[in-house]
């Protein structure tokens, strides 16, 4: 009896611990568990990520279904993966985009949507809270929502963006049904979820914000409370002391200050404040201390953000020439916007064209429409203005008026906006975000700081582009640039007449007083009185010199009337300094030319200061591994070439240099560092700084800065020579002694990382040339991931005649398994292009789709 | 009786022959219509039917183990014999699991959920088989003790 009990209790035990362990194990599989994934579910070969396999092949031609058309839309692919379509009207040009796009990208739309919007973390989990916390209170989002707003259903740019969502929706719902999602989806089970209008707008805010969004001010604050105002001032100034090459000489006119007409969609709405009883707070000076603490607050919560999610380099150069400098005697235009670089790439390369449209260029995942490129007789592109958009306010605050702060002359209730952020693998995160008149409140660490950024202020980017697109002329693109307003961008312009320009539209605030690269007084005094107006921006059209060039360098010269920012918001030159130089090399260039040009890697910073430090080395006691370094320096060209020593030995001594100088100085003052490397780590070249070294070098040997801070007396020479010591000691530890092997490409490389941030995905890092002011730009270190994005040269043969090139680093598909996630890669490194082909010109042999609604 | 002993044994001997293709078949079926578990709901199949054939438990798991594995194998091989790209997916899903680039490891790892899902229906298919009842002239495949008890 004993042993029959015995027995039944072990066989339910049994049935017991069978259902239990099968149970758990189930439940993991198809629900995960924290961080990891479902992955019965993530691993069914059918239905799992390995559906995304799919994707990976080439498409085949055929017939495909995309609801909504009125009439079939022609696509065709070339065998790099180009596209073009051709469509009988504009809506159905952009929902075919829309379709296109997502069928090739939808994994980088939805994650630039989910980055905007904060809702990273709900596919990422928990890492991704703090770059959502940010971007929620940033309000991205709450712009674009405000954007679509005042978007007309029936303009352009409404019907535009609607057709698009609905293509894009029609590749959602293909996957939905399907269920042969991108592996990223098969993997973690968290599905795209419909697109909107206003998510596509989320997308332009996302590249505002890259190109846009500053932490300047805040690096200004922690100068000025450790370095002090008076070297702060005179070492970051507002304008450079180094000669300059502004596209924009002048002469210049006051024009005034415009208004904003639109408000900040993410400020409390001044009207409707009404004021709270109480005195006002005694006047005082803003506290730099604690103005220092919020910067640091905010600059370590910036770090969390995905990589070029914020402005940190210069970016892009774009010129063009006319006339006799170039060979036909019509113009040329050479762009290439440098940019985080990506796998996928932030382009997508598209002709659209229909009975009203016919354009052909680097089109944004997400956005419709083309953003840089060509039409029939205009051909356009950008480079970012850099200019001051981002203003800091430090609000007065008071235990006494709890949710208060004090504005114009009382005390103001903040605004509240709720959410709750969902993460993946772990709890919601509750979040409130407060603002201001000036905009919402990024951080109370130290001082309450609101943040009022220009990119927050809705733009209606789209229907410019739109305008530019169909523009047959300067008047008709300047005209279309009239509505552009953030981000700030130099639009570089070259028509099939011969002419060229540049235009500068967007917001660029002026205050009505104070300084505004620091914190600003939140009470009032300092608030944006308006902008520049459109007639007073930088611009220049068909100059004597039949040549306009924009590298990130100041557009304007000293005299101009009006604020737009300091030294360490423009590049220091270099770039420009090169492109011209190269631009008057022959006497009519052609589009080899413009792309050699591209490719430069000449550094005319080097160009400049190896000569000085040649001369400071001159009797100087060497042992045998300097003299030999020196021996290669002499006679150097300048070229920061992949197996060129030189410029080892240049970039070492530079960054050296820098130390030997500055270091002392960031010691004494306790200047923090580590707080703010994006601003103030010298092995990043701050902007300011090597203006100033390049500055006194050249003309001021013995400015006191040499001199260390109870060191003794010190000039130009000595320290180029002790720091000429420590970069040929470094590099004989690093890389051997014999300096001839000293290749830049042993310590230098280029890296094209993937959205996914898993480094198999990406590229590299290969041994590469450049660097931060060459043109063919590789900055973000000695791992570079920043630098050209995409390379096109136009050529304007004759009326409505083009001969384009372009290429960019990456490939048309997101999918790592297919031949088009970095077939163009290749290309793109060597520095050689493929045509960019009009819808027209797309061959015969290509691959083609007709889609319908049919099926 | 001998004949009847030899019959049994043969099945026992033949089973996994016959289960592991059929359940393996069931498996795919199962994956291509959306069924992520029919791994598992083979394996308690695969449980059942082997316990009540009382086939030995080497046999057992190696079927369960055939079963899940082959399962998920077949639209795998499918994929790849219509021209995708499974091998460059398999690194891809490695990577972003956060494992080394590795086809074989994607692959290996897609067959173990698979497998462990048959191996865990089948310990509960065979838990909840009613214990057979040992006839006087075939062996006992529990202890001897139990058939006491009765």
């Amino acid at each position: 009896m004993g042993c029959t009990v015995s027995a039944k209790i072990r066989r339910i035990a049994g049935r017991l611990g069978a259902l239990v362990l099968a149970g758990l194990l189930m439940f993991v599989l198809g629900v995960g568990t924290g961080p990891i994934p479902a992955l019965g579910r993530a691993l069914d070969p059918a239905r799992g990520a390995w559906a995304s396999a799919d994707g990976g092949r080439l498409p085949a031609g055929g017939r495909l279904h995309v609801p909504g058309l009125t009439q079939q839309a022609q696509v065709s692919f070339d065998n790099e993966g180009l596209a073009s379509i051709t469509a009988a009207s504009d809506d159905d040009l952009f929902r075919a985009q829309g379709y296109v796009t997502a069928r090739f990208r939808l994994t980088q739309m939805d994650l630039l949507r989910r980055l905007g919007s904060g809702r990273l973390a709900e596919l990422s989990g928990p890492a991704a809270v703090e770059s959502d916390t940010f971007e929620l209170q940033l309000g991205l989002r709450r712009t674009a929502e405000a954007a679509w707003t005042q978007t007309p259903a029936d303009s352009p740019a409404g019907k535009a963006l609607s057709a698009y969502t609905a293509g894009v929706n029609a590749r959602i719902a293909e996957l939905e049904d399907g269920h042969d999602w991108p592996a990223l989806y098969g993997l973690t089970g968290v599905h795209p979820g419909r697109w909107t209008p206003v998510d596509s707008l989320v997308v332009q805010e996302v590249l505002t914000q890259q190109l846009d969004f500053s932490t300047v001010p805040l690096g200004y604050a922690l100068l000025d409370r450790s370095l002090g105002p008076e070297l702060t001032k005179a070492w970051f100034p507002v304008l450079p002391a180094t000669p300059q090459q502004p596209y924009d000489p002048g002469p210049y006119q006051d024009l005034g200050t415009a208004p904003i007409p639109e408000r900040n969609a993410n400020a409390a709405d001044p009207a409707a404040l009404r004021p709270g009883p109480g005195p006002a707070p005694t006047a005082q000076p803003l506290d730099t201390a604690h103005a220092a603490a919020a910067a640091t607050a905010v600059l370590a919560r910036a770090d969390h953000l995905p990589a070029g999610a914020l402005h940190l380099h210069p970016d892009s150069n774009a010129w063009a020439a006319n006339g006799p400098a170039v060979a036909g005697g019509r113009a040329m235009l050479a762009g290439d916007p440098h940019l985080q670089l990506s796998l996928p790439s932030d382009w997508f390369e598209i002709a659209l064209r229909s009975p009203g449209l016919d354009v052909t260029g680097a089109s944004l995942p997400g956005m419709p429409a083309v953003l840089i490129g060509h039409n029939e007789h205009i051909s356009w592109s950008l480079t970012d203005v850099q200019n001051q958009s981002t203003l800091f306010y430090s609000e007065t605050t008071s235990p006494e008026h709890p949710g208060a702060y004090y504005w114009n002359g009382a005390w103001r209730p903040l605004e509240h906006v709720e959410y709750t952020i969902p993460v993946r693998g772990g709890d919601p995160v509750p979040l409130t975000v407060d603002l201001t008149v000036h905009g919402p409140v990024i951080t109370r660490d130290g001082q309450t700081t609101s943040v009022d950024w220009m990119g927050n202020i809705p733009s209606p980017d789209l229907a410019a582009l739109l305008s530019i697109s169909t523009a047959g002329d300067y008047g008709g693109f300047r005209e279309a640039l009239r509505g552009w307003k953030a981000p700030t961008q130099n639009f570089v312009y070259a028509d099939d007449q011969g002419n060229i320009g540049i235009v500068a539209p967007g917001y660029y605030p002026l205050v009505k007083s104070g300084e505004p690269w620091l914190p600003l007084s939140g009470e009032g005094a300092a608030d944006v009185a308006g902008t520049i107006p459109f007639d007073a921006v930088p611009q220049v059209y068909n100059p004597p010199s039949h040549a306009v060039v924009t590298a990130n360098q100041r557009p304007v010269g000293a005299d101009y009337p009006y604020y737009i920012g300091t030294t360490q918001d423009f590049d220091p030159g270099y770039r420009a300094t090169q492109i011209n130089t190269g631009l008057r090399a022959g006497p009519a260039l052609g589009p080899d030319d413009f792309g050699a040009l591209q490719s430069d890697v000449t550094d005319r910073l080097a160009a400049q200061l190896v000569p000085e430090l040649l001369k400071a080395l001159d009797g100087a006691p060497l042992d045998e591994r300097q003299r030999t370094a020196r021996d290669l320096l002499t006679g150097w060209n300048a070229a920061m070439d992949e197996k060129s020593p030189q410029a080892s030995i240049w970039w070492r001594f530079l960054i050296a240099y820098l130390g030997e100088v500055f270091q002392p100085w960031w010691t004494d003052r306790k200047v923090p560092v580590d707080l703010a490397r994006r601003h103030l780590a010298l092995e990043r070249t701050p902007p300011a700084l090597v203006q100033d070294l390049e500055q006194w070098t050249l003309h001021d040997q013995g400015n006191p800065a040499f001199t260390p801070p109870g060191g003794p007396a010190r000039d130009a020479r000595a320290a180029m020579r002790d720091a000429f010591a420590k970069a040929t000691a470094g590099l004989a530890a690093d890389l051997g002694p014999d300096p001839a092997s000293w290749n830049w490409g042993r310590l230098h490389r280029r890296v094209i990382p993937s959205i996914t941030q898993v480094p198999a995905l990406g590229h590299g890092p290969l041994p590469a040339g450049g660097d931060p002011w060459t043109a063919n730009n590789a900055d973000g270190g000695m791992d570079s991931d920043f630098g050209p994005s995409w390379r096109m040269v136009v050529r304007w043969t004759g009326p409505a005649t083009a001969d384009a090139r372009a290429v960019y680093p990456g490939g048309q598909s997101e999918n790592p398994a297919s031949p088009w996630y970095r077939n163009l890669i290749d290309l793109w490194w060597r520095g050689e292009y493929l045509p960019l082909r009009t819808a027209a010109e797309h061959g015969s042999d290509d691959l083609k789709w007709t889609l319908t609604s049919e099926g | 009786m001998r004949s009847q002993r030899m019959a049994s044994g043969r099945f026992r001997n033949a089973a996994p022959l016959l289960i592991a293709p059929a359940g393996a078949l069931l498996v795919a079926l199962g994956s291509a219509t959306g069924l992520w578990y029919a791994p598992f709901a083979a394996g308690v199949l695969t449980g059942a039917a082997t316990g009540l054939r009382r086939m030995r438990l080497p046999g057992t798991l190696g079927s369960a183990v055939l079963i899940g594995a082959a399962g998920w194998a077949i639209p795998l091989a499918w994929r790849a014999l219509a021209g995708q790209p499974v091998g460059a997916t398999a690194e891809t899903i490695a990577a972003l699991a956060g494992l080394p680039s590795s086809a074989a490891l994607a692959v290996a790892a897609t067959l173990l959920v698979a497998v462990l899902q048959t191996l865990a229906g089948c310990a509960v298919g065979r838990a909840f088989l009613p214990r057979p009842r040992p006839t006087a002239t075939e062996p006992a495949l529990v202890p001897p003790v139990s058939v006491t008890s009765v």
